[in-house]
Parts: C-alpha cells; sequence; structure tokens
C-alpha cells in the first residue's frame, strides 16, 4: 500500500466511527495504519519463512507438515526421518 | 519519606510491636499527599489510618499486617471510580467491591493508600497522560518513569509505599519496573486473577506486583496467586536470549544481560528467530482487540479520550479481521516453537529495555536507528515475550548508572526456583535496588 492509501484508510476511518477529527488526529490515525501494515506484513514474512520456503521444494515440505503438527503428528515425524535420509 | 525498609521487615517489625502501623501508614499517606512525581492519583488517607489503627489493635493481621501498598488506578476499589486513567470515566459508577487481588492484598493485612497514575486505558510504555499528567521518574524528574503502571513503580521508587500492584499486557510492569529500578512480575498466564481489573486486551492482560527487594517481591506474588511457592535446589540451566533482543539495544540494556552472565559464569545463547513476528503479533492484536473494545465508546466520547490513545485506539479498530487472524494464528505457532527452548534453558535473559529512561522532552527512543515514540516503542522486547503467556520477573541490575532492568524468563512452575536463584544474585550484589538521589 502507499502511503496516500492510508491517508484514505485513515478518512474511512473517521467516517465509519462518525467522528470529525483533526488534521494532526487524522496524519496519527494514518500513521499507526501503516505501522500496523508494516506488522503484518512481517507476520506475513515470517508465516513465509516457516511454512514454505521455495528455494528448497525438500524443506518446504517438511515445513509445511509442521503445519500440521498439533492435528497430524504422524505426518511430521514421517518427514522427519526422510530429512535424516536426505 | 516513609519508612524506606523491605515490606517484610516492617511487618516483622509491626508484628513485634518495634512500630506501630499507624505510624507506618501515616508517614506513607503523608509521602503519598506530597508525591513530587505524579504517581499517585487518589489517597485514602482517613480509610488507611483507621485500617493501621485495627491493626494495632489486633483486629487485622496476616503475612503483611500494617504494610502500606497501592495499586494502579486500574483495579477495582469499593466505593471508588475506577478511571483506568481516563478523564471519560470520572462519571462511572463506583465499583461495588474490592478487585479480588486488592482483596487477597488486604486479607494478608495490608494497607491500601491510594490509586496510581497510568497511561490511559493501559495503551503505552510511558505513563504520559494527557488527564492526570506525566509520572516522572524518581532517578531524574527530567525523565520517563515508563509505563503503562508507572506510577507503580515510582511510588515504590520514591519510597512512597513498599509495595504496589501494577498490569501487564505487553510489557506494562516491566517497561516502568526497568526504568525506575524496581522489582516487577508478570506472572504466568492465568495464575492471578483479572477479576475487578479494567480489561485492555483479554488474551494478553495480566496483574503483576512491584517491590524493592526479591523477597518482597515473592511474597505479595505468592498472596496475589493464592500459593506459597516451593523453591528447590536443582541447578538452572540459563542462557541469554539473542538476534532480536539485542539489535536496539543501547550499551546499558547489552552490558546488563553481560553482567549477569558473566556472574552466572555462562555463556549459552538461545535463539529465537520468531522473536520480531512475535512481537508483531503482540503488536497488531492489542490494537485490534484493544480498538474493538472501545468501538461503541469511540463513537460516543471520542473527544474525551487522550488524543495519543484515541488515535491509536482507531487505527486498531479498522484492521481487517484477515490480519488479526494471522496474528492469532501466529501466536499459536510461536508459543510453540518458544516452549521449545526449555527443552534446552530453564531460564532466558534479556533486557526488559532497549535502554534506560529517556528524557520526557525528547519522548523517543531509537529503533532501527531511527528515533521512534518511545510510548509505542519501549515495550519491544518485553511484548515478543508476553505473547508466550510464561512468567517473567523484571529484576533490576545493581548500578551506579539510571536503572536498567532484566527480562528473567521461565516456565510455569519454576518460579520458586527462580525466585531462589534471584535471592542468591541479590545478595551477592549484582541485582537489586538503588535508592534514587534524595530519596534513601
Amino acid at each position: 500500500m502507499e502511503p496516500e492509501d492510508f491517508d484514505r484508510l485513515s478518512e474511512g476511518a473517521a467516517a465509519f466511527l462518525g467522528l470529525s477529527l483533526s488534521e494532526d488526529s487524522q496524519a496519527a490515525v494514518s500513521a499507526t495504519l501503516r505501522l500496523l501494515h508494516q506488522h503484518a506484513a512481517i507476520i506475513e514474512d515470517a508465516f513465509r519463512v516457516d511454512f514454505v520456503q521455495p528455494e528448497s521444494k525438500f524443506r518446504s515440505n517438511i515445513l509445511f507438515c509442521r503445519a500440521f503438527d498439533s492435528e497430524n503428528r504422524f505426518t511430521l515425524f514421517g518427514m522427519r526421518s526422510k530429512d535424516t535420509e536426505a | 519519606m516513609s519508612d524506606t525498609r523491605s515490606a517484610l521487615d516492617l511487618a516483622n517489625a509491626i508484628a513485634r510491636r518495634e512500630i506501630t502501623a499507624e505510624a507506618v501508614v501515616r508517614q506513607a499517606v503523608e509521602a503519598a499527599l506530597s508525591d513530587p512525581f505524579c504517581a499517585f492519583t487518589r489517597v485514602f488517607a482517613s480509610e488507611a489510618v483507621a485500617s493501621a489503627q485495627a491493626v494495632d489493635r489486633g483486629e487485622m493481621s496476616g503475612p503483611l499486617a500494617g504494610v502500606p501498598f497501592a495499586v494502579k488506578d486500574l483495579f477495582d476499589v469499593a466505593g471508588q471510580v475506577t478511571t483506568a486513567g481516563a478523564k471519560l470515566r470520572l462519571g462511572a459508577a463506583a465499583a461495588m467491591q474490592d478487585a479480588e487481588v486488592v482483596r487477597r492484598v488486604k486479607a494478608a493485612g495490608a494497607i491500601l493508600i491510594g490509586t496510581l497514575n497510568m497511561d490511559e486505558f493501559a495503551y503505552g510504555f510511558a505513563t504520559v497522560n494527557a488527564h492526570f499528567g506525566t509520572t516522572l521518574n524518581p532517578h531524574d524528574p527530567a525523565r520517563l518513569a515508563g509505563g503503562s503502571s508507572g506510577g507503580s513503580a515510582a511510588a515504590v521508587a520514591a519510597g512512597s509505599v513498599p509495595l504496589s500492584l501494577g498490569s501487564d499486557t505487553n510489557g506494562s510492569v516491566r517497561v516502568p519496573a526497568s526504568l525506575c529500578g524496581v522489582w516487577g512480575m508478570r506472572p504466568a498466564q492465568g495464575a492471578v486473577p483479572l477479576s475487578g481489573v479494567f480489561p485492555f486486551v483479554e488474551a494478553l492482560d495480566t496483574v503483576g506486583p512491584f517491590a524493592r527487594s526479591s523477597r518482597d517481591l515473592r511474597r505479595l506474588y505468592e498472596v496475589l496467586a493464592g500459593e506459597a511457592l516451593t523453591g528447590g535446589n536443582q541447578p538452572l540451566r540459563v542462557a541469554r536470549l539473542e538476534g532480536f533482543f539485542a539489535r536496539n539495544a543501547a550499551p546499558e540494556a547489552v552490558s546488563a544481560v553481560d553482567a549477569l552472565m558473566a556472574h552466572l559464569g555462562g555463556n549459552a545463547v538461545a535463539k529465537l528467530p520468531q522473536a520480531e513476528a512475535g512481537r508483531s503479533a503482540g503488536f497488531v492484536m492489542t490494537a485490534a482487540l484493544g480498538g474493538a473494545l472501545h468501538l461503541d465508546t469511540l463513537r460516543a466520547r471520542a473527544p474525551d479520550y487522550d488524543p495519543a490513545v484515541r488515535d491509536r485506539l482507531i487505527a486498531g479498530a479498522m484492521l481487517p479481521a484477515a490480519v488479526l487472524d494471522k496474528a492469532l494464528s501466529y501466536r499459536d505457532h510461536y508459543r510453540k516453537i518458544f516452549y521449545q527452548l526449555f527443552d534446552q534453558f530453564d531460564v532466558l535473559i534479556a533486557p526488559a529495555t532497549p535502554c534506560s529512561a529517556p528524557l520526557i522532552e525528547a519522548g523517543t527512543i531509537l529503533i532501527d536507528g531511527k528515533p521512534a515514540p518511545a510510548r509505542a516503542h519501549l515495550g519491544i522486547y518485553a511484548q515478543a515475550i508476553s505473547l508466550t503467556g510464561v512468567p517473567v520477573i523484571a529484576a533490576p541490575l545493581k548500578t551506579e548508572g539510571l536503572p536498567i532492568g532484566l527480562q528473567i524468563i521461565t516456565r510455569p512452575g519454576l518460579e520458586g526456583a527462580v525466585f531462589d536463584l534471584l535471592h542468591r544474585l541479590e545478595d551477592e550484589g549484582v541485582l537489586g535496588f538503588t535508592a534514587p538521589g534524595g530519596c534513601a
């Protein structure tokens, strides 16, 4: 998103809440939204690193299965043993 | 100036009738009424003195009988309005009963002196409050006390009361404890009841104690949790957290970790490459869930909020549900990874804050080489741990300069053994409270 998108989002937020915000407040809301989207991007990246690494299909498989750890430990261990074989 | 003996020493002296509870409480009330640090928001003078007289008559007893304490203005106190640091709550109904933690501390015989300043609705790491003022750091009144439980830390550091209560959602006990040089604790999630405590982000909220010694902190925690901790002589495997927890650390924060690790004679390093994303998940959850909690009030009474808090809540309320959902999913993943560290280690060490107390006038700290608002960023290292729900003790390094604290992180169930270690380190002079100049 571009900086002006956050400004528009900030204006939309004020409209949604039925508020008339000062210019300073609009700018502060916009800056906070930008910061929150930066944090959201960090989380997205972390998910990619932890669950999918495109440069290594094999690694990707291991980590994909890790996502199922709480649901299916058998799959996880199966992949780990394959890791050992590799 | 109050009697600055430890809470346990005071309780013993009162029990042995070497000093009356009334004398101790009158000193605390006087200190609270003349508080130069904007730590107190209300003082319950007559009620406190009456309770002290009851202790002296033998009508009230307990392990903390006659010991003064104060609470962040986030806890229900029967007959008082819980302001949560907000002007817009001044007209709210008074609490019908004490918060459960206040009840427990009173039941242990301690005497409530007053309520303490905080960031509005606990959203901040600075205790810069547009309605109730900025709490000043007793070590240097030109500097921030930290937040959001800044009044709780400053009142203890200044010697007004030996014990206080705060809350820690993202670091609101650990950050002010670090900047004011006192002991603080974020208990394990769920270990201490939250009933009667004004909510912020219920998925992360905890209640935590402040004290000037590790033994006082332990005793107050035991009262809050309702159970005595057992220690043990098992050796604890200690490691420092690096990576994210060293990035952005000022020299004093790095030195603090170095000093403790050197004293312990260990050099083990625990790696947590997901820490930055963990912190981000906490940041997003706080903004979105905090914003959702306040949505209706924002619509009705936005101008009555502290502008710095309001604008962050509005932004949080506007986050798409998909972003919050991602943050919540990451929290679950992050917790699993974090707990794996306890396969190798029992105690993890990290700075509580990236630096010692910044100047109030500047209001910023350096993050990635750029000035960033202290209000939002002093808790970066604390926030990265909060998400895991584990117990953390903020321990002050014994230092001649401005105070700085360390996070002593462990897994639930090891609190007693970790306190035993901290008592030893305090006795050996590595950790401990240093009275501010003029407050000895």
